[in-house]
């Protein structure tokens, strides 16, 4: 609308409707195209991206697992450390491995790393993991007299580092190697480098077992594979972003356990 | 408002926002610990089920349970095989749990394994709703971890629909990790943060999600429709 100069509105030149809505029709009409021609190629860039994404998928998966995975050679050791917790030895396969790397070097001894004992190998449910780990390397046909045993206080790789760093400090030419999973072995080395002087960290070397149901070549094909890959990613995280030793909890016996359960929990128990 | 000043006021509300980030985060940080935790106070039931996992606790606040007399019976699903049992190393965790119950005094006779072979809590429930379809009444704890428990809540309840007002669910306090400053901890940085990622998942997986997404999009098309139609439409004037 066009206004004179006293700001009331001008009937010198008046504007039909019928004008206006022309006018309008025709910016639509124009500006139609105009958004298709945007509209198209951005559609098709979109497009050809989800196309590459998915082409190269597999590459990309592979990328990221492979950060997570240590792997070094073994040429020369005279210790072998398997470590994990009682319910759940580090890597699949291990004793497997570690009886193929003992025929290799019959001289070398077989290490396991007691962790802190679980309430289930207290009561006796379970067997401890140093029972465990002698139970299935004898047997895999390993002399009893080829296992040695360190204890660490938690079930961390934290805990494995700190139980290491004492045993390495004793013997200062030992070289060990050690079982870790394969997706969970990087962040081992980065808590080896962190917890361990460099020399110390440099004698003991990694074996990055593969998990039987998948690797970092096929981890997104199974249920277990995208649990094992985030829970690796999890941990690396949080050493890069707090990364730090920190104390293990306080352990309850069985009892203990259920007699604080009865005052939080039961309080109600008819 | 001019640039510099807009990008100085969105510059100050980012500093300000970040602050207090810095100075709550380990309260919030322990908010989300504990919205995980939905359990409730034990009630008198007929059956105590205890989920999979967690061995060092859940059959052990079973086991206290029944021996407060909130229960008299205990269900157990079968669990699928994993490799470490396949190659007899370990136990199945439902063997395990049936180990603790025994240890901790509960008579064999009560103690029913469901059949099947549960991989997740999905199967879990699934096994549950087999179970009770011929006990429609049946009142049942659910016994978890306390971090565990609000998916238990939503995967049961999706799973039992009616019937899910049947079942309590029971934490059982972890001690694996301190709660109190869980993000300290591989254990419970991993156990936390990997719970919430499930549930999203299972939001995903399970959920409405799909139909939460689909309404979004309509709503943004209609949106954006709209406005090109009022732009499109001739000014009144």
């Amino acid at each position: 609308m066009t206004d004179s100069a006293d700001g009331s509105p001008s009937a010198a030149v008046p504007i039909q409707p019928a004008t206006l809505v022309d006018i309008s029709v025709d910016c639509s009409d124009q500006a139609s195209p105009q958004r298709r021609r945007r509209f198209l190629p951005r559609l098709l860039i979109v497009l050809a991206a989800v196309a590459g994404l998915w082409l190269v998928h597999g590459f990309l998966f592979r990328g990221v697992a492979r950060l997570l995975v240590v792997d070094e050679p073994v040429d020369r050791f005279q210790y072998v450390a398997i470590s994990g917790r009682d319910d759940a030895p580090d890597g699949d396969r291990c004793f497997d491995e570690a009886v193929a790397l003992f025929h290799q070097n019959p001289s070398c001894h077989i290490l396991l790393i007691r962790p802190a004992p679980t309430r289930l190998a207290e009561t006796g449910i379970l067997a401890s993991f140093e029972t465990l780990g002698r139970r299935e390397l004898a047997a895999r046909g390993l002399p009893q007299n080829a296992i040695q045993s360190i204890s660490s206080d938690g079930h961390d790789d934290w805990a494995k580092a700190r139980a290491l760093r004492a045993w390495l400090l004793d013997r200062p030419t030992a070289t060990v190697v050690l079982f870790r999973d394969r997706l969970g072995s990087a962040h081992l080395r980065y808590v080896l480098n962190i917890v361990l002087d460099s020399p110390q960290a440099a004698r003991v070397r990694l074996r990055a077992l593969p998990d039987r149901r998948y690797d970092e070549t096929n981890w997104w094909l199974s249920r277990c594979g995208y649990k094992g890959f985030g829970m690796a990613w999890l941990l690396q995280f949080r050493a890069w972003c707090t990364g730090g030793d920190h104390q293990p909890p306080p352990r309850y016996s069985a009892d203990d356990y259920e007699h604080n359960l009865r005052l939080t929990l039961l309080e109600a128990a008819p | 408002m001019n640039r510099p000043h807009r990008y100085a006021g969105g510059i100050l509300l980012l500093a300000v926002a970040l602050g207090l980030l810095g100075a709550t985060y380990p309260q919030l940080l322990h908010a989300m610990e504990r919205w995980l935790d939905v359990g409730e106070r034990p009630q008198r039931a007929d059956y105590v089920m205890v989920l999979n996992g967690g061995e060092e606790t859940r059959p052990f606040a079973a086991a206290a349970l029944v021996k407060a007399g909130f229960a008299r019976h205990v269900l157990v699903a079968a669990t699928a095989v994993s490799p470490l049992v396949a190659d007899r190393i370990v136990p199945a965790y439902h063997e395990i749990n049936r180990q603790v119950l025994l240890k901790r005094g509960i008579a064999a006779s009560e103690i029913t394994i469901l059949p099947g072979a549960a991989a997740t809590t999905f199967d879990e429930a699934t096994a549950l709703a087999v179970f009770l379809a011929e006990r429609p009444h049946a009142r049942v704890l659910l016994v978890t971890s306390d971090f565990h428990s609000r998916r238990s809540r939503w995967i049961f309840g999706r799973t039992l629909a009616d019937r899910a007002e049947h079942v309590v669910l029971v934490s059982a306090p972890t001690d694996e990790f301190r709660k109190d400053c869980w993000w300290q901890d591989d254990e419970g940085f991993t156990t936390i943060l990997s719970e919430y990622l499930k549930l999203a998942f299972y939001v995903v997986r399970y959920g409405h999600f799909g139909y939460w997404l689909a309404a979004c999009i309509v709503l943004v098309l209609a949106g954006k429709w709209m406005r090109r139609q009022k732009s499109a439409a001739p000014s009144p004037s």
